[in-house]
């Protein structure tokens, strides 16, 4: 019953983790107890979860706690030996079942917007993916800038809420985890039109997707303010944005 | 209805928490996960059975908002309320020197200790309760180690000790011969020095560590707990637990040897601050025995100011994460403000000691709907629902985005409130900034919590407000007490901060202030300001001290009682500039500083009047006029409101349900009541007084 052994049972369970119903038996309580005794678990931080994985809902010891860097090394070391060959988002998604699906489209964001990894449209639209490393290989180094640039150009013209996220969570991760990220920071970074940015965000907004907010206690310079859209009946212009986190 | 119409109170204009204890409604749903995560982590604290091993290491929560408004200091009161009697509850405002930081933040903490519980039936002190805690289980500690003979047989009146020590050890206790027996047998105990070494031992086999200080604090809890309020051990107690020098009759009511009386009389305001953090601790430290403390920086806008600030905060952070055991800290900001001003000037230690951001979030719709129901309800303006919460009205806020902040939508709301049904009529005017700081300083005078002697206030007029007066230099002299100055070519006026009322440490400001005047080269004059709630200076017995302050005031040191009117007006003008910085208000801080310092001129030209050292101020000393110790004579006599005065205030307000409080104050017999008035009506959970600019209105909450 105490915390002491259930962590170990957690323990034992290793990168596999338990359902609640599998900790209770282990432990001989009713379901009750091992709510709350998963509740103080993870109050201290000795327990994670729940994750969702497959079709059931695990608690694993903070040691042996999945996180998102272990579905982003599984990619990236996949795509890596997948040389050239595109790999579609379901093969991906696949690869990834044994960790928690929610870690999942964050890590092929995060990947993204490091640029470790270039994400394709194919036919339908259909999603595909690649390592830069065989790209950069096949397209000799020094031509990189280049490439870069033309690749900035491919993405600006097709801005979708998911080219935004890659780089929101860059700049999110560099600014010690703050959710409010500023529409400046956002356009400096992805060099795509201010209207194309704000119809971006707006169109989000509306939906729920993300929020946007005026800074009313602190002087940015005017062209942090200026990057931000003013809305009538607004007395400040919303110059940061929070993206949703995805479920 | 005709009520609310006659009095002007807006249902919706209350949009700013001054004090998170005043929070008693929430939406549901509406930032629980923010609220849970912090309760989860205070849970972390009180796994274990009292008394617990000291728990370290709990980063800061820090609690963002994407901007003012949306519940930073409400969230602070949803946990307040929470946590109940589980936890001893600080709410912090910015501190103003990074040099007397732990002594503000001691300060608040004792303050808050000496309020009564809001959340226990124990109807004492929160200091009171936490000596009990203590005392009850060190003295169990001590009979299960062997100081009874025949432990097993009464092991379950031990037990009980442990688990109700509020109802045995206090005066209230039903089972009176069972007390008395046991305070006079835990006084025998702290008595007997080879009884009272063993009590200590005890603190240290349970991994509380008071650096040597176990027996001070193990006397001056008993001292406080077991006398009679206003007696001179409580005094003692609390003059020696805010970490001021103790005279020589007060150690002797403690019995407390010389050397844990370890306040210097003479000291530096380094010195001073040391040993408030020692104190902290300790306090800290003991709560193993009692209930975890949370302390809750809030405000911190103000930190960005100067790189000072924002260096003292992070430091106290890190010292409060690694060197101080048994609270949860929780430091609420905006994110910008976070990203702009504090994080960039933190070292990366400090920034370490901070959890990961506990996000805030908008109301939406539906929230919004509720919320501005349940205002209206309050007012007992139910039947104006439909109405006022048009959809096409409530939901045109909800077009760009389907969450809001909170402030926003009850600006719009107030305005739609006080907008006559006439949609061609002009929209309502911008109240003005004298109006907006008339607000300010009736919440103030509302709220008898917010008038006590506040150092940082006292230092924000004297260092910042001042700045551009007359040409004023701001000087910090390398001085113990006067460390700060105001300097003219020809005149100087220093000022010293200073709460006690210890006499050999007014020697040693007199003496200071003597030094100050002989050794410059104009016209000194220093001053050291005075609130009510603290004791006169000098002291009733005081003779060499009495000399030495009254040659020093020949020589321009003036000690000046502040009255409440003035204290409200400087507490709320230091509360409105920081509303501003929060962008609580509807003005820019430079616009509202700039109102302050015209406002205060007359203040400043008052202090910074020099005159000839030749003219001595006549008695009192204190520089207050006769007109002055008169109203405070009042004051004193109507401090607190008779059973047959609640009474009336209740049977009227129950059936007026909003008043005027000049109404209230006629039927109690005048306007002296007010303080103690006011205090009656924070006591009371169906009272709630509503600061207006005009006057304050009394509402009875169903």
């Amino acid at each position: 019953m105490s915390g002491d052994t259930a962590i170990d049972v957690l323990a034992r369970a290793g990168s596999q983790g338990l359902t609640p119903v599998d900790l209770a038996k282990a432990l001989g309580i009713s379901k009750a107890c091992t709510s709350q005794v998963l509740r103080e678990l993870k109050a201290n931080g000795s327990a994670r979860g729940p994750f969702r994985i497959g079709r059931s809902t695990r608690y694993f010891s903070a040691t042996h706690a999945p996180s998102r860097q272990h579905v982003e090394d599984r990619i990236e070391e996949w795509l890596r030996n997948a040389g050239l060959k595109l790999t579609s988002l379901s093969d991906l998604e696949a690869i990834a079942r044994p960790w928690p699906k929610a870690f999942f489209k964050d890590a092929i964001s995060a990947l993204k917007g490091e640029g470790a990894i270039v994400e394709l449209r194919g036919p339908r639209k259909s999603r595909l993916y690649l390592h830069r490393e065989p790209l950069l290989e096949q397209l000799r180094v020094e031509r990189e800038g280049a490439t870069g640039a033309r690749e900035l150009e491919d993405t600006t013209s097709s801005l979708s809420l998911d080219t935004v996220r890659s780089v929101y969570e860059a700049l999110r991760a560099q600014q010690g985890g703050i959710s409010a990220v500023t529409i400046y920071d956002l356009l400096k970074r992805m060099g795509s039109s201010k209207e194309e940015l704000h119809r971006l965000l707006l169109d989000e907004a509306k939906s729920g997707r993300l929020t946007l907010h005026p800074a009313s206690t602190v002087n940015f310079p005017s062209e942090v303010m200026e990057a931000g859209i003013r809305m009538e009946g607004q007395p400040y212009p919303f110059v940061t944005v929070v993206l949703k986190e995805v479920a | 209805m005709s009520d609310v119409n006659a009095v002007h109170v807006n249902p919706f204009e209350a949009d700013v928490i001054a004090e998170p204890r005043a929070v008693r409604y929430s939406v549901p749903g509406l930032n629980d996960e923010p609220l849970q995560t912090l309760l989860d982590r205070f849970a972390s604290l009180t796994r274990s059975e009292l008394p617990r091993p000291p728990v370290r290491g709990v980063k800061a929560q820090l609690v963002v908002s994407p901007d003012a408004g949306y519940g930073k200091s409400h969230l602070l009161g949803r946990l307040f309320q929470k946590l109940g009697d589980r936890a001893t509850q600080i709410y912090l405002r910015p501190f103003e020197s990074a040099e007397r930081a732990w002594s503000s933040i001691l300060l608040a903490t004792v303050q808050e200790l000496e309020r009564t519980g809001e959340h226990s039936d124990h109807g004492g002190t929160q200091l009171e309760a936490f000596a009990f805690g203590v005392l009850a289980h060190v003295a169990a500690d001590f009979m299960a180690d062997g100081a009874i003979s025949d432990y097993e047989s009464v092991k379950p009146a031990i037990d009980y000790l442990r688990e109700h020590p509020l109802q045995v050890l206090s005066p209230a206790c039903p089972y009176k011969p069972l007390n008395e027996t046991l305070i006079k047998w835990l006084r025998a105990r702290l008595d007997d020095s080879s009884d009272v070494i063993r009590l200590g031992a005890l603190f240290r086999r349970r991994g509380v560590e008071l650096d040597g200080r176990e027996k001070a604090w193990l006397r001056v809890l008993a001292g406080y707990a077991f006398s009679p309020s206003a007696s001179v051990e409580r005094d003692a107690a609390l003059t020696w637990l805010r970490g001021e020098p103790l005279e020589q009759d007060q150690e002797q009511s403690l019995k407390i040897r010389h050397a844990d009386n370890d306040a210097a009389e003479d000291a530096m305001a380094r010195q001073i601050n040391d040993i408030s953090l020692r104190r902290l601790r300790g306090l800290c430290m003991l709560s193993s025995y009692y209930r975890p403390f949370v302390f809750c920086f809030d405000q911190t806008e103000s930190y960005g100011r100067t790189a000072e600030l924002v260096d003292a905060l992070g430091s106290c952070i890190c010292e409060l994460c690694d060197g101080i055991p048994n609270h949860l800290t929780i430091v609420t900001c905006n994110a910008t403000n976070w990203l702009q001003e504090l994080r960039p000037r933190m070292l990366p230690a400090y920034q370490a000691r901070f959890s990961p951001p506990i996000d805030l979030q908008g109301i939406d719709h539906n929230q919004a709907k509720e919320l501005l129901a349940q205002r209206l309800q309050e007012f007992q303006l139910g039947q104006r629902i439909i109405e006022f919460i048009a959809p096409s009205w409530l939901s045109s806020h909800f077009e760009a985005q389907p969450r809001i902040g909170v402030r926003y939508l009850l600006g719009r709301a107030a305005e739609r409130f006080r907008r006559p049904s006439d949609a061609t009529a002009s929209p309502p005017r911008k109240v003005s900034v004298d109006a907006a700081f008339a607000l300010e300083i009736n919440k103030v005078r509302a709220k008898p919590a917010l008038q006590q002697y506040s150092q940082d206030c006292l230092m924000w007029f004297s260092e910042w407000l001042v700045q551009g007066f007359d040409g004023v230099t701001v000087a910090k002299p390398a001085r113990k007490y006067f460390s700060l100055g105001w300097e003219w070519p020809d005149r100087s006026v220093y000022f010293a901060l200073e709460a006690g009322h210890n006499n050999a440490r007014w020697r040693a400001i007199a003496n200071e202030a003597m030094a100050l005047a002989s050794g410059a080269r104009g016209a000194v004059r220093s001053i050291v300001f005075r609130t009510p709630d603290l004791k006169p200076i000098p002291g009733p017995n005081w003779v060499a001290a009495r000399r030495t302050i009254d040659e020093a005031a020949a020589k321009g040191l003036r000690i000046i009682n502040l009255t409440i009117d003035e204290v409200c007006e400087l507490h709320a003008a230091r509360e409105f500039y920081s509303n501003a910085l929060q962008g609580n208000v509807d003005f820019a801080p430079t616009e509202v500083l700039g109102f302050l310092k015209e406002r205060f001129a007359p203040w400043f030209k008052r202090y910074s009047r020099v005159q000839p050292s030749s003219h001595p101020p006549r008695r009192p000393l204190a520089g207050c006029d006769a007109s002055v110790q008169k109203d405070a004579q009042a004051n004193a006599r109507a401090s607190e409101l008779t059973r047959a005065q609640i009474d009336i205030l209740i049977s009227h307000l129950r059936a007026r349900r909003l008043v005027d409080i000049k109404e209230v104050l006629e039927k109690l017999g005048g306007e002296r009541f007010k303080q103690a008035l006011l205090q009656q009506v924070e006591k009371h959970p169906n009272l709630k007084a509503h600061a207006g600019a005009q006057t304050i209105v009394l509402q009875w909450r169903v």
